[in-house]
C-alpha cells in the first residue's frame, strides 16, 4: 500500500503545487519540496529485513482491467528501493536547482516535475507489464512539457525529438508486451500481463529474438546507447537545469532498470545469443560517445555525451550477466545518477550566470568562482572514475564482471576510462584555467555558488564518497535480487537446453 | 406481414428521430424560433439515444427484412444520436449570428442522423443505400449551409459541389458492386459470398472479388481511405466547423459499421486477394494521411488528413478479424470508433467553440499561447490531440491498444510496422499544435474566449473530456462476451 | 640538508644487497640464463658512459663545442633532448588522430541518419502534397485510377 501512497502523494502534490500558484508564486516550489521530502521519508520505511533476503515488499495487486488480465500490481525489492531512493533524492536536488531558475509559470513547472517523478516511481515498482508501460509513457508527457516550455533556444526541436524517439520505441515495446501476453494466453489459457506469469512463458527461436529486440530497443533508447542516443544531447542542452537533472539522473536509469528487470529475465536465451552484440554496442557507446563528447563546445552537450558513454558500462555489465557485472551496472546507475546530475546542475548554473553554454567563450573562471571550480573538479574526477568515489566502484565492477564474459570487448571498453579523463580535464582546463576574458558575455552575474547550492552539492558529494568508500551498504540491497534474477534466468536456459 | 405495435418498439430510436423532424418542421412552419428549434432537436436526439440505450440489453431481432436491431446496432445508434446531439449543441452558438434562415440546418442534421441510424442497423443493401443517400443528401446541404454568408460562401459551396459530384460517383461504384454481388448470391441481404446456395449459378471467383472490391471502393470513398481520400481536406476545410465535425464523426462511424457488418457476414476475407486489397488500402491510408498532414498549418486539413490515417488503422482490425477467434477485432473496431468519435468531436469542438459562422479560427497560429489564455480549452484540446496521437491516459491509446492486440493475435507484422511508423509521423504534427499552444500568447490576433456566451458548448467539451480520460466504461459496455 | 641525499646515495649503491621479502608475492622466479657477452656489455656500458662524460666535462679533452659542431650531433641532441621523440610519436599516433576524429565528427554522424529520416518524410510530404490540387476533375480521376489499381490488384494477382 505504501507504494501507492508514494506515487499518489506525488500526483496530488503536483496538483496542489499547480493550484497554489494563484495564492502565492512562491508556494509551488515549497509544496513540491515538502511533497518529495515526504516521499523520501516514507521510502526509508521500506528499508527492512525482508529486502536483505531478496523478497518483495509492500506489494499491492488489484484487478484493474480484468478484460485483459491487467492488474494494478506494484511491489518493490532491493533493486527497486535503491532506485526509488535515488529518484526521491534527485527529486529534491532537482527542485533545489529550479528554486531560483524557474520563475515563469512555476506552478505548472512543479506540477510537471512531480508527475514525472511519480511516473518514474511507477516504472520502478510496476510488476504488471501493462502498468509498467503505462508509467513508462506517463513520465514522458510532463517531461515533454518541461523541455518545451522552460527550455532554451531550440526547445521545440529537442522536445519533439525526445518525445518521438521514446514514443516510437515505446510502441515497439508495447507490441512485444502484447506478443508475450498472447503467448501466455496460448500456453496457459488466459491473458495476463503479470510479470511473474510472463516469466514462465516459453518463447522460441527467431520470434523470441524479435520480441526481445522490442524491449531492447525501447530500453536502450532511454538508456541511451548507440545508435539510439541522438535525442539525448539535444534534450539535455535545451532542457532547463531541473529537467536535465531528472533526465540524466533518473530517466536514463529507467532504461537500465528495464534491461535488468525485463529484457534479460524474460528472454534469457535470446539475450544470451544477443549478448555479444549488446556488449559490442556498449563498447561502441563508451568509446564513440566519449570521443564525440570531447569534440563538443556546448558544455551541456558535452556532459550529455559523457552520459551516454558512462551508461555504456551499464549495458556492458547487464549483458555480461554475472553477479559482479550486474552489481557494477547498478552501482554505475546510482553513482552516475549523482555525478551527472551534479554536472548538469553546474553547467546549468553557469548558463544561468553568463547566458551561454559555449565553452570557447569561457576561460579563467577559477579566480572568479573558486568554490564552483572546486565542485566541478570534484564531480569531474568522480565521473572519470577516481578510486574512492562511487563511479569507480561501478565501472570497475562492471569491467571485472564483463572480463569473465568477453575479454576483448572489456579491454576495449576499459579505454573509455582514459577518454573520460581526457574530456573531463579538458573541461576543467577550458573553463576554469587560463586567462579570464569576458568579451563574449556579460559577467556581472558570474557569482560563486551560494550556500544553498553548496548544500546540494555537499549532499551529492557525500553520497558519492559513501558509495566509493563503503559500497557494501548498497550492494547488500541489490545482491539478493540480482542473484535471484541470474539463477532464474539460468534455470530457464538450462531447462530448455535439456529438453 | 402485419406489423404490430410491439414490432415497432425496436425501431423506437428511428421513430423518435423521424418524429423530431416532423415536429420541428411544423414548428418552423408556424413560427421561426431559433432557440425552440434547437431545443426540439436536442431533446429528440437525446430521447432517441436514451431509448436505444434502454433497448440495448434486451433486443436482438430482425425488424423487416431490411433492418436488424441488435446490441451492436443499438450501441452505435446511441453513439450516433449522442454525437449528433453534441454537434447540435455546438452548432447553436456557431450559427447564432448567421444572417440567414438558421432553423433548417437542424432539420438537415436530424435527417442525416436518421440516415445514419438506418445504416448502423442495416444488413441489407437496400437499407444501406437508403441510409447512405439520406445521410449524404442532407450533408450536401449542410456543407453549403452558410452559402449566403459573405466570408465563407465561396468555400462552402465549392466544398459541397465537390462532395456531391464525387460522392455520387462513389455511390455509382457501390451500386455496381452491389449488382455484381446480387448476381453472385441472388439476394440483396448481406450474406456469405463464399458458400453460395446451389440454386444460383454464381459468376465465379474473379467476378466475386471484383464485386467485393467495387463495394469496398464505394465505402472507402466515404471513409476517405487512400487513394479515394483527396476530397477530404477540401470538403472539411470548406464546411462550417460543426458540419465538418458531423462529417468526421457520424458520417464515418455509420459507414464503417456497414463495412464491418458486410465484411463479417459476407466472409469476403476468405479471398486472399481481397485481404491484399484491404491491406494495401490500409497501408496507403496510414502513410498518405500522416505524410500529408506533416507540414500542414490549417487545423481542419490536419484533422482531415489524420482521419484518413485513423480509418487506415481501423482497417487493420478488420483484416485481423479473419485470423482471430472470438470478438477481439469487432471489439477493437467498436472501441476505436468510439474513441475516434470522442477525440474528433472534441478537437473540432474546441475550434467550434471559439469560432462562429462569421469567422473561423482554423490556423494553428490562432491557437498560439492558448495554454495561458484559456487553460481549460487548451487542456481539452491537448487531451484530444494526445488521444489522437495514441498516448496513454487517453481513450485513443485504448483504441490503439486494442488494434495492436488484434494485430498481434493475427500476426499482421507488416501492418503493425506501418501502424508504428504512421503513429510516429503523426506525433510530429499533433505535437506541433500542442507546442504552438504552449508558446507565449500573442494577444493581437487571438480570439476572445468567453465561456458565458456558449456555456452549453463548454459543457459538451467537458463531457467529452471526461469520456476521454475514463475509457474503462467501454470494456464493460461491450467486452462481456469474450 | 645533505644528510638525506647521502643516505639515498648509499641506498642506491648498496640497496641491492638488502633482501626484500617479495618471494611470497611474486613466487619463485625462474632462472634466467644470460650470455656472458651480454653480461659484459651490461657492466661495461655505464662504465664507458662515466668515462666519456669524465673526458667531456672534467678534463675537457673532448670540447663540447666541437662535438656539437656537426649537424648529425645537433639532430641527435634534439632527438635525445625530446626524450627519444616519444612525445612526437604519441602526437602522431594518438593525439592527432583523436583530434582529427573529434573534429570531423563533431556533429555526430549517427544523428545524420535521423536527420535523413526527417528529410525523407519531408520529401515524401512534398511529393504527395502535390496530389491535393483542389481540382475536381483530378480527384475524380484519382478515384477511377484507384479503382482500377485495386481491381487489378485483387483480380489479377
Amino acid at each position: 500500500m505504501i507504494l501507492v501512497w508514494l506515487i499518489s502523494i506525488l500526483f496530488i502534490g503536483g496538483i496542489i503545487a499547480w493550484l497554489s500558484e494563484r495564492v502565492n508564486p512562491y508556494y509551488p516550489r515549497l509544496i513540491a519540496l515538502i511533497t518529495v521530502l515526504l516521499d523520501l521519508v516514507l521510502m526509508l520505511s521500506l528499508l527492512g529485513a525482508e529486502l536483505a533476503t531478496g523478497g518483495w515488499v509492500a506489494g499491492i495487486d488489484a484487478a484493474w482491467i480484468p478484460r485483459f488480465g491487467i492488474s494494478f500490481y506494484l511491489a518493490a525489492d532491493g533493486l527497486s528501493v535503491l532506485l526509488l531512493l535515488l529518484t526521491a533524492f534527485l527529486g529534491v536536488i532537482a527542485i533545489g536547482s529550479a528554486w531560483d531558475e524557474i520563475k515563469d509559470r512555476a506552478g505548472f513547472f512543479y506540477f510537471n516535475l512531480l508527475w514525472t517523478l511519480a511516473g518514474v516511481l511507477g516504472v520502478f515498482t510496476a510488476l504488471d507489464l501493462f502498468l509498467f508501460f503505462f508509467f513508462w509513457e506517463v513520465m514522458l508527457i510532463p517531461m515533454y512539457f518541461i523541455i518545451a516550455i522552460w527550455g532554451h533556444e531550440n526547445k521545440n526541436y529537442a522536445a519533439m525529438k525526445f518525445f518521438i524517439f521514446t514514443q516510437v520505441t515505446g510502441m515497439l515495446m508495447l507490441v512485444s508486451i502484447l506478443v508475450l501476453a498472447y503467448f501466455h494466453y496460448i500456453q496457459s489459457g488466459f491473458v495476463s500481463f503479470n510479470y511473474h506469469d510472463l516469466l514462465t512463458v516459453e518463447t522460441y527461436g527467431p520470434l523470441e529474438m524479435w520480441i526481445m529486440l522490442g524491449f531492447f530497443i525501447a530500453f536502450t533508447t532511454k538508456l541511451p546507447s548507440v545508435p539510439f542516443h541522438s535525442w539525448l544531447p539535444d534534450a539535455h542542452s535545451q532542457a532547463p537545469t531541473a529537467g536535465s537533472v531528472i533526465l540524466a539522473g533518473i530517466l536514463l536509469k529507467t532504461g537500465a532498470y528495464g534491461l535488468i528487470r525485463f529484457a534479460v529475465p524474460l528472454f534469457p536465451e535470446a539475450s544470451m545469443t544477443f549478448a555479444p552484440f549488446a556488449m559490442t554496442l556498449a563498447a561502441i557507446s563508451i568509446l564513440y560517445c566519449a570521443k564525440v563528447a570531447f569534440a563538443q563546445v556546448d558544455i551541456k552537450r558535452l556532459i550529455a555525451y559523457t552520459s551516454v558513454s558512462h551508461m555504456g558500462f551499464v549495458t556492458l555489465g547487464v549483458y555480461a550477466w554475472n553477479e559482479q557485472a550486474l552489481q557494477g551496472a547498478v552501482m554505475t546507475m546510482l553513482a552516475h545518477g549523482l555525478s551527472a546530475a551534479a554536472l548538469f546542475m553546474l553547467a546549468g548554473g553557469l548558463q544561468h550566470r553568463i547566458h551561454t553554454r559555449n565553452m570557447l567563450d569561457m576561460g579563467g573562471f577559477w579566480a572568479k568562482v573558486p568554490r564552483m571550480a572546486v565542485v566541478v573538479l570534484f564531480f569531474s574526477i568522480a565521473a572519470l572514475g577516481m578510486p574512492g568515489l562511487g563511479n569507480f566502484i561501478g565501472e570497475f565492477l562492471a569491467l571485472l564482471g564483463a572480463f569473465q564474459a568477453n575479454v576483448p570487448l572489456t579491454v576495449i571498453s576499459a579505454f573509455g576510462l582514459i577518454f573520460a579523463s581526457v574530456y573531463s580535464l579538458w573541461v576543467i582546463q577550458k573553463v576554469f584555467h587560463g586567462e579570464f576574458v569576458n568579451s563574449e558575455f556579460d559577467d556581472s552575474h558570474l557569482t560563486d555558488l551560494t550556500h544553498r547550492e553548496m548544500v546540494y552539492y555537499a549532499a551529492m558529494m557525500i553520497g558519492l564518497i559513501w558509495m566509493g568508500m563503503y559500497p557494501q551498504s548498497f550492494l547488500t540491497l541489490s545482491q539478493p535480487v540480482l542473484i535471484d534474477l541470474i539463477s532464474s534466468a539460468e534455470g530457464i536456459v538450462t531447462s530448455v537446453v535439456r529438453n | 406481414m402485419d406489423i404490430t405495435l410491439a414490432d415497432l418498439i425496436p425501431l423506437l430510436p428511428l421513430l423518435i428521430t423521424t418524429g423530431t423532424v416532423v415536429v420541428s418542421m411544423t414548428v418552423i412552419g408556424i413560427k421561426r424560433d431559433y432557440g425552440l428549434t434547437v431545443a426540439i432537436t436536442i431533446a429528440g436526439l437525446l430521447l432517441a439515444a436514451l431509448s436505444a440505450a434502454y433497448l440495448m440489453p434486451s433486443t436482438n431481432l430482425q425488424v423487416t427484412p431490411l433492418m436488424v436491431v441488435d446490441q451492436y446496432s443499438l450501441f452505435f445508434t446511441v453513439v450516433t444520436c449522442a454525437t449528433a446531439m453534441f454537434i447540435a449543441i455546438l452548432s447553436y452558438p456557431y450559427l447564432a449570428n448567421l444572417d440567414d434562415h438558421k432553423e433548417e440546418y437542424y432539420l438537415l442534421l436530424t435527417i442525416a442522423t436518421i440516415g445514419a441510424i438506418v445504416m448502423v442497423s442495416s444488413n441489407h443493401f437496400v437499407s444501406t443505400i437508403l441510409g447512405l443517400e439520406t445521410l449524404s443528401m442532407s450533408l450536401y446541404g449542410m456543407v453549403a449551409y452558410p452559402v449566403h454568408a459573405e466570408k465563407s460562401a465561396r468555400f462552402s459551396l465549392e466544398a459541397s459541389v465537390k462532395y456531391l459530384v464525387l460522392s455520387a460517383a462513389a455511390s455509382g461504384i457501390l451500386l455496381f458492386g452491389i449488382a455484381l454481388v446480387y448476381a453472385q448470391t441472388g439476394t440483396l441481404e448481406f450474406t456469405s459470398v463464399v458458400n453460395v446456395p446451389s440454386i444460383t449459378e454464381g459468376l465465379g471467383d474473379g467476378f466475386t472479388i471484383a464485386a467485393l472490391i467495387l463495394v469496398f471502393v464505394g465505402i472507402a470513398f466515404k471513409l476517405s481511405l487512400a487513394p479515394f481520400h483527396m476530397w477530404t481536406p477540401d470538403v472539411y476545410e470548406g464546411s462550417p466547423l460543426p458540419v465538418t465535425t458531423y462529417l468526421a464523426t457520424v458520417g464515418k462511424v455509420a459507414m464503417f459499421v456497414v463495412l464491418l457488418r458486410f465484411i463479417e457476414v459476407s466472409e469476403a476475407l476468405a479471398f486472399d486477394s481481397f485481404i491484399l486489397v484491404i491491406s494495401f488500402v490500409a497501408v496507403a491510408s496510414i502513410l498518405a494521411g500522416n505524410l500529408l498532414a506533416l507540414v500542414q498549418s490549417n487545423l481542419k486539413r490536419i484533422l482531415a488528413y489524420s482521419s484518413i490515417a485513423h480509418m487506415g488503422y481501423l482497417l487493420i482490425a478488420i483484416v485481423a478479424s479473419y485470423f482471430v477467434q472470438g470478438s477481439i477485432s469487432v471489439e477493437a473496431v467498436t472501441i476505436y470508433l468510439v474513441a475516434y468519435v470522442i477525440m474528433s468531436a472534441g478537437a473540432f469542438g474546441v475550434a467550434s467553440v471559439v469560432s462562429s459562422s462569421e469567422q473561423e479560427f482554423n490556423r494553428i497560429e490562432d491557437y498560439q499561447g492558448l495554454f495561458w489564455r484559456s487553460p481549460w480549452l487548451a487542456a481539452v484540446f491537448t487531451g484530444m490531440l494526445l488521444s489522437l496521437a495514441g498516448i496513454p491516459l487517453t481513450i485513443g491509446f485504448i483504441g490503439k491498444f486494442y488494434i495492436f492486440f488484434a494485430g498481434v493475435e493475427a500476426a499482421l507484422w507488416v501492418l503493425l510496422a506501418v501502424l508504428i511508423i504512421g503513429s510516429g509521423i503523426g506525433l510530429y504534427y499533433y505535437l506541433r499544435i500542442v507546442y504552438c499552444m504552449l508558446l507565449a500568447a500573442d494577444i493581437e490576433q487571438g480570439f476572445e474566449v468567453s465561456i458565458g456566451r456558449n456555456i452549453s458548448s463548454h459543457a459538451v467539451l467537458a463531457f467529452l473530456f471526461v469520456l476521454l480520460g475514463r475509457p474503462w466504461y467501454l470494456s464493460n459496455a461491450i467486452g462481456d462476451d469474450h | 640538508m645533505n644528510g638525506p641525499l647521502i643516505l639515498l646515495i648509499i641506498l642506491s649503491l648498496m640497496g641491492g644487497f638488502i633482501a626484500v621479502p617479495l618471494d611470497p608475492v611474486f613466487g619463485q622466479s625462474e632462472e634466467h640464463h644470460v650470455s656472458g657477452l651480454l653480461h659484459t656489455f651490461m657492466v661495461a656500458t655505464p662504465l664507458i658512459g662515466i668515462a666519456i662524460s669524465f673526458l667531456i666535462f672534467y678534463t675537457k679533452t673532448i670540447p663540447v663545442e666541437k662535438l656539437m659542431g656537426s649537424s648529425f650531433a645537433q639532430t641527435l641532441h634534439k632527438f635525445w633532448n625530446s626524450g627519444w621523440g616519444f612525445d612526437w610519436l604519441y602526437d602522431r599516433l594518438i593525439v592527432f588522430p583523436f583530434l582529427w576524429l573529434a573534429r570531423i565528427n563533431r556533429a555526430d554522424v549517427i544523428d545524420g541518419f535521423y536527420a535523413l529520416v526527417v528529410e525523407i518524410s519531408r520529401a515524401a510530404n512534398g511529393m504527395i502534397i502535390k496530389t491535393q490540387t483542389g481540382y475536381l476533375r483530378w480527384y475524380a480521376l484519382s478515384v477511377a485510377a484507384g479503382l482500377m489499381v485495386l481491381i487489378t490488384l485483387g483480380v489479377l494477382l
